[in-house]
């Protein structure tokens, strides 16, 4: 067996080292698990149904990150449009991120529900009215209003990963739920050279005013939205089996009430401090993607389009940042389990932090675009970070503990815009500086974590305490006699690798992979 | 694999400190120019907007991409001599309307001043003065206006300025823009609605229909 594995070859010819031996199974493209969930993540592939999906998924939350934030980069005409003050934009900034609080707790109930190929559909396709009517407001309040619900289309996050999880084997899963998070989240980049193209497009070849403009560029996302949703209705698969109404006809695997599944998420104090961290990783990238064009624009009077393709850079590290955020994350843990993967977030997002402070303070163009990039890999590189320790904090609960981290992201945006870049008492770079600081005091909060198998950052772990014991604790008696905890105990044995410098389990003990695992660490490692 | 680790920590270390000094130079080359500042420059112009029918301005405002004003301007005989070679007048802000929007906030330097972003004219400098009959621009945004007009030297920095109003307050003139909806623009967004929706919920309507038919077979 090869001794190294490089991830990224997993991606791209596909050799990756596999633990069980793929099942027969000639009718998928790509070798499958005993689950068919696909062992190998091919990227430059469209294989049905694993393959397809994947890219369906990551498009599908890539064209919502899109219209979500396509109004930040041509706020400088809107706002002259809307005649909006600088309280209105900032509201409706803090809207478009505050909606899908609450749609991201709900979308992993819906997804068990009917499916994420129906939940990412409906998402894409309820929202695509209100990106349309963007086109058509008049005042703030409408604009307002058409950004909040534009932002519940953010949790096609959740349908994205859920999604992912499906198709794909525990092997690969943080890999792949890597690179489609990572290149979802491109949008909120991307978009910011698009609509001004297009806007610059319209008005210059098309001889409209600009107030007409900026309007029909907002028919194109609207356009994408309906577009996407009708190839994920038409070529998406729930499952590699088939759709969810095949496949559930009763003999599914036991699954929690919603309220059952978020308890044991909630009475974690775990998850709220990753609640309060992720905040400051993730909702400091929405509030960039938020303020970053129109600051660029005021401060350095550049036209739209540039002011625009320079606040895209930011968006754009996300193709490396994050996916190298979570392997590094991988390797820290490699290192020294645990605490090296607490002690990696915490640098990683205090440099977040610190870079802020300095993008604030940068007089000259050529010096805070550097600081920008510089602050964008790292903000990154910490919300793929986060999502190496996420999986650990319950596996009864996994969806509930990811949906609140999520949520808790939005939170952390909605936070930072309030407090930073809503009044006008002080100009945005004195807001950057001040949410840099803001950064590096909560990022202390991970000093706070502590797992009782494994230590904190200071604390050593408790004696004599095992894995097993944390994670079956999330079943009491009567259903571990129903053996309804088997797959947590299976997780808990495989979970070892945490530990700082004991021996690997993995792989050794082949008969006690559990294919049910899912949403395992990211890029956990391959290789000893 | 530790070699691995200090290579890359080293490149990276080195990449930093670059950046720095790269951002280091920067910082100081943007000092390097000299500023204008609009308290220093005389008041040397005379300068007035009117309608082109003579009248006071309309109380509703002026229609953009319709209404036009008249801009006059003409050299004080009374203030000091100055030399220039060009005039420009701007559309500028009046005080209420940079109340709580801070990119139209006004700077004593010009190069960074942001009250008057929409240029009328440019006209060659004479001591007769001349005026200049401006139709409102289509990206001209609501709110009250007054006009300016900067004398220029021939590397076009300004030397000295007028404008209608005395203190941004008075004298000043209301601007309504267009909205840049058309009835067009509503009927396709109202179009595309229904249609994201119909395909929604026709295609859940359905495809239960056919797993109903292949269950029932």
């Amino acid at each position: 067996m090869d001794p190294h594995i490089d991830p990224l070859k997993i991606m791209v010819d596909g050799s990756g080292r596999v633990f069980e031996p793929p099942v027969m199974a000639p009718e998928f493209d790509l070798p499958v698990d005993s689950e068919h969930k696909a062992m190998i993540c091919k990227v430059h592939s469209l294989a049905r149904p694993h393959m397809l999906s994947f890219h369906l998924a990551w498009v599908s939350f890539f064209t919502c990150f899109l219209s979500t934030f396509a109004a930040p980069p041509l706020i400088p005409i809107i706002r002259d449009n809307l005649d909006l003050t600088k309280s209105d934009i900032s509201q409706a900034s803090i809207a478009a991120v505050s909606g899908s609080i609450m749609s991201r707790l709900i979308m992993g109930a819906v997804c068990d529900l009917i499916g994420p190929r129906y939940g990412s559909a409906f998402l894409i396709m309820i929202v695509a009215p209100a990106v349309f009517a963007m086109a058509i407001v008049n005042d703030a309040a409408g604009f307002l209003m058409c950004r909040f619900f534009i932002g519940f289309s953010l949790a096609t996050f959740v349908s994205c990963e859920y999604w992912v999880s499906s198709m794909f084997s525990t092997r690969i899963v943080g890999t792949a739920n890597g690179i489609a998070a990572g290149w979802g989240n491109l949008g909120g980049g991307a978009t910011q050279i698009i609509m001004p193209l297009l806007f610059a497009f319209i008005r210059d070849s098309g001889h409209h005013p600009a107030f007409a403009a900026w309007r029909i560029a907002f028919f194109i996302p609207g356009c994408l939205h309906i577009v996407m949703g009708i190839l994920v209705l038409f070529f998406g698969q729930d499952l590699p089996d088939g759709n969810y109404w095949q496949v559930n006809d009763g003999n599914h695997t036991f699954r929690d009430g919603f309220q059952q599944a978020m308890y044991y998420a909630i009475t974690s104090p775990r998850t709220w401090v990753f609640f309060a961290l992720y905040g400051y990783c993730f909702g400091v990238e929405l509030t960039v993607d938020n303020i970053i064009a129109e600051y660029f624009y005021d401060r350095f009077d550049l036209n739209l389009t540039t002011a625009g393709t320079v606040a895209a850079v930011s968006g754009l590290m996300n193709i490396f940042s994050r996916p190298i955020g979570g392997y590094l994350s991988d390797k820290a843990s490699r290192h020294s389990g645990m605490r090296g993967r607490l002690w990696y977030l915490w640098l990683v997002q205090s440099m977040g932090g610190f870079f802020c402070i300095l993008l604030g303070k940068m007089t000259s163009l050529g010096a805070a675009i550097c600081v920008m990039i510089i602050f964008s890999i790292f903000v990154q590189a910490a919300c793929g970070a986060t999502f190496g320790i996420v999986p650990f904090i319950s596996r009864r609960s996994l969806g509930g503990v990811i949906g609140f981290t999520a949520a808790g992201g939005n939170l952390g945006s909605v936070l930072t815009q309030s407090l930073f870049f809503t009044s006008s008492t002080y100009h945005t770079e004195v807001g950057l500086v001040y949410m840099g600081i803001m950064i590096i005091c909560v990022t202390l909060l991970c000093t706070v974590v502590y797992f009782p198998m494994w230590g904190g950052m200071f604390f050593s772990p408790k004696k004599n305490y095992t894995e097993e014991e944390y994670y079956v604790s999330e079943w009491n008696a009567q259903e571990q006699r129903q053996g309804l905890h088997i797959s947590s105990l299976k997780f808990a044995i495989n979970a070892r690798s945490e530990r700082r410098k004991e021996p690997r389990s993995e792989g050794v003990e082949p008969e006690l992979d559990d294919p049910d695992r899912s949403g395992l660490s990211m890029f956990k490692s391959y290789s000893h | 694999m530790f070699m691995c680790r200090n290579l890359l920590m080293a490149s990276c270390h080195r990449l930093f400190v670059a950046l720095f000094i790269f951002a280091a130079i920067l910082g100081v080359a943007s000092y390097a120019e000299g500023e204008v500042l609009f308290s220093k420059l005389p008041n040397t112009l005379l300068v007035t907007a009117a309608l082109p029918g003579g009248g006071p301005f309309p109380d509703r405002g002026l229609q953009t991409t319709e209404d036009s004003i008249v801009v006059t301007w003409k050299v004080n005989t009374t203030a000091a001599p100055v030399t220039a070679t060009k005039v420009q007048t701007k559309l500028c802000f009046a005080e209420e309307s940079q109340v709580e929007r801070v990119w139209r906030k006004t700077y004593d330097d010009l190069s960074r001043d942001k009250s008057c972003l929409f240029e009328i004219s440019v006209a060659v400098f004479s001591t007769a003065g001349a005026s200049v009959n401006y139709l409102l621009a289509d990206n001209v945004p609501r709110g009250k206006y007054f006009v300016r007009a900067y004398a220029l030297d021939a590397n076009g920095s300004p030397v000295a300025y007028g404008q209608s109003s005395p203190d941004k307050i008075a004298n000043v003139f209301s601007v309504i823009p267009i909205s840049g909806r058309s009835s067009a623009m509503n009927v396709a967004a109202a179009i595309l609605s229904v249609l994201s929706v119909s395909c929604l919920f026709g295609f859940f309507i359905l495809e239960h229909m056919l797993l109903k038919r292949k269950k029932s077979v």
